[in-house]
């Protein structure tokens, strides 16, 4: 079971440092998420992991490079871009070239083909591939040699709902087979589902890494809220406990730097009768939206282009856009 | 290394590339060898004409399967790099030594196949024409045997320019163009002028160590045009051959530097 630790990963394009000394730790046994806004160098730290960029700093898989693996894709499994192959190759013959370079039976070409859906077309030339079906077949290559250790770099791009969610379930059963598991993605949502642990950069630069709980509740949309008839004797506790509190308009008050116990705790203490009292915790895309403020390399600005338009679409100008309808910030813990 | 030789061969084995390439190849190598076997049934062609039989017609023409090699080298660094598959190359063969010397290896291999094979198609297509008598009288060392030693090596260094242009250009399209452009018309014109312009006779004398003219001097008859016109050096067979050889692994050279230095 390989630990990835990547140390001092910088690269530069001309004058532009894409990364600039990036170090992480990938552990096995759980998906670890690769966080970060266009142009913030994911990319290219994942080409620099396995040494086919040329930079500074290094990665070790248990402690070797990259480039000392013995027949590498039996221990490290990778998908850089979803459209790698010859066009008038067949999707069969493109990993059994890799299966020869790689002490991998022929067989095994079809066996993975079947297991990422794409056993009707393994003698089909993959130039009439669908961007989903790239995505499928250099999946394939990735799981071809059995590693112990995935990278996969945007791997949902182009694949239907329904592939998206067989994505989700097998790199969840992957890791929980004490594999390891680094995938990087812009698909929040869809990280919240898959992710255990995440690294966020920006910029190039790590924002932070961990677990997505601790990521998620760290932010400031995470916050308890109380409902009550009479809140006053709370609100002068809260304020004496310095947590930082704020009225809603809608009645109640928003509760941070106070876990939701030891704001009951309180309540029950100073003889409070509470109506409601949960934890509003914020999306994984607003503690993004959070942790990467400033550091996005393209900024949307509609109003630049479109002299009619005041306001960015959903909120005023600089606010942060709003989750999507099907992923609002979730609750849990509440009293209701 | 072995890993990388793997990957090379399957590589090749399974683009349609390789196969239309060769079958081009031969296809030409045969259509000259009969045609110059149907004259030599009425006329006495002697060496020059068993020369130009056997390889493509190199004694009077530019040897058409020289152009095929040098494509199959192209098309080993060009596919990658035009289809991306550089990356999952080095993912699989991480070391980027050992799989340039693959390529090296597996493609000088296969251009040195192509040209026995085209040889050895050239030899049968003439022993299948009825009455001719291209072959009866057996084929001396020098000068069939020396060109068609001079055939092989030629495919092979032509193979492999192509592919140290293509790592060089990273660009498959401009690395065809440079193959072609550069020894079919800019080596020519420059010959050409130099050789007609007598104020360039000191310099004219040096043309004959532009690269590709000078290694096509390995399969040169000089007989066969009575020698070259005034103004005009050719090279030895010797000469022609070291010239290619040099420039050939000159462009190797610079090509294992940059694959060493650049981004995959």
């Amino acid at each position: 079971m390989a630990v990835i630790e990547a140390r001092g990963l910088a690269k530069r394009f001309g004058s532009t440092l894409a990364v600039d000394d990036l170090s992480f730790e990938v552990r096995p046994g759980s998906v670890t998420g690769f966080l970060g806004p266009n142009g913030a160098g994911k990319s290219t730290t994942i080409r620099l992991m396995l040494g086919l960029d040329r930079g500074q700093g290094e990665t070790t898989f248990d402690g070797r490079p990259f480039v000392e693996l013995e027949h590498p894709m039996q221990q490290v499994g990778a998908l850089l871009d979803a459209k790698a192959f010859h066009p008038t190759r067949t999707a069969r013959n493109h990993l059994r070239v890799l299966a020869a370079a790689s002490k991998i039976g022929k067989q095994r070409a079809d066996e993975v083909l079947e297991f990422v859906g794409l056993e009707s077309v393994a003698g089909k030339k993959p130039k009439g591939f669908s961007l989903g079906m790239g995505q499928r077949l250099g999946l394939a290559g990735a799981l071809l040699g059995d590693p112990h250790t995935l990278i996969l770099d945007e791997p949902a791009n182009g694949l239907d709902p329904a592939g998206i969610q067989w994505l989700r379930s097998f790199l969840k059963d992957y890791a929980g087979r004490g594999r390891t598991v680094f995938v990087s993605s812009h698909l929040l949502a869809e990280m919240a589902l898959m992710a255990d642990q995440l690294v966020v950069i920006g910029r190039g630069r790590l924002i932070t890494s961990g677990p997505v709980e601790a990521f998620v509740s760290s932010a400031s949309g995470t916050a308890v809220i109380v409902r009550g008839p009479d809140l006053a004797p709370l609100r002068e506790a809260l304020d004496r406990a310095e947590a930082t509190v704020a009225e809603l308009p809608e009645g109640g008050l928003s509760v941070a730097g106070l876990t939701q116990e030891e704001v009951g705790d309180l309540a029950f203490d100073r003889n409070v009768r509470l109506h409601e009292l949960l934890t509003r915790t914020a999306s994984l895309e607003e503690a993004f939206l959070e942790a990467t403020a400033g550091s996005e390399e393209f900024h949307l600005d509609f109003r630049a282009s479109e002299p009619g338009l005041s306001n960015a679409p959903g909120g005023p100008p600089g606010s942060a856009p709003p989750p999507p309808p099907d992923h609002p910030g979730t609750t849990d813990g509440g009293t209701r | 290394m072995t890993s990388a030789l793997k990957y090379e061969v399957a590589r090749l084995r399974t683009l349609r590339s390789t196969w239309w390439l060769l079958g081009i190849s031969l296809v030409l190598s045969a259509a000259i060898a009969v045609t110059l076997a149907f004259v030599a049934q009425d006329n006495d062609l002697g060496v020059a004409g068993q020369v130009s039989a056997l390889t493509t017609g190199s004694g009077f023409t530019f040897p058409m399967p020289a152009i095929m090699a040098g494509l199959v080298g192209v098309f080993s660094f060009g596919h990658e790099y035009r289809y991306g598959t550089i990356r999952a190359a080095l993912s699989a063969v991480p070391s980027r030594t050992s799989l340039l010397v693959a390529k090296v290896v597996v493609t000088a291999a296969w251009a040195a196949v192509m040209a026995a094979l085209d040889l050895g198609v050239a030899y049968l297509a003439v022993r299948l024409v009825p009455d001719q008598d291209l072959f009866e009288e057996g084929f001396p060392w020098d000068p069939v045997g020396r060109v068609m030693l001079g055939f092989v090596l030629l495919l092979m260094l032509w193979s492999l320019c192509g592919l140290a242009l293509a790592g060089i250009l990273r660009n498959l399209p401009a690395a065809m163009v440079v193959l072609l452009v550069f020894p079919l018309i800019g080596e020519v014109i420059l010959s050409t002028i130099l050789g007609l312009v007598s104020a360039f006779d000191g310099i004219a004398w040096w043309m004959k160590f532009l690269p590709f003219g000078a290694g096509q001097a390995m399969i040169q008859i000089p007989t066969f045009f009575g020698g070259a016109p005034p103004g005009f050096y050719v090279a030895t067979p010797l000469q022609g051959g070291i010239t290619f050889a040099v420039f050939t692994a000159a462009l190797l050279v610079l090509t294992g530097v940059l694959f060493h230095r650049r981004d995959a």
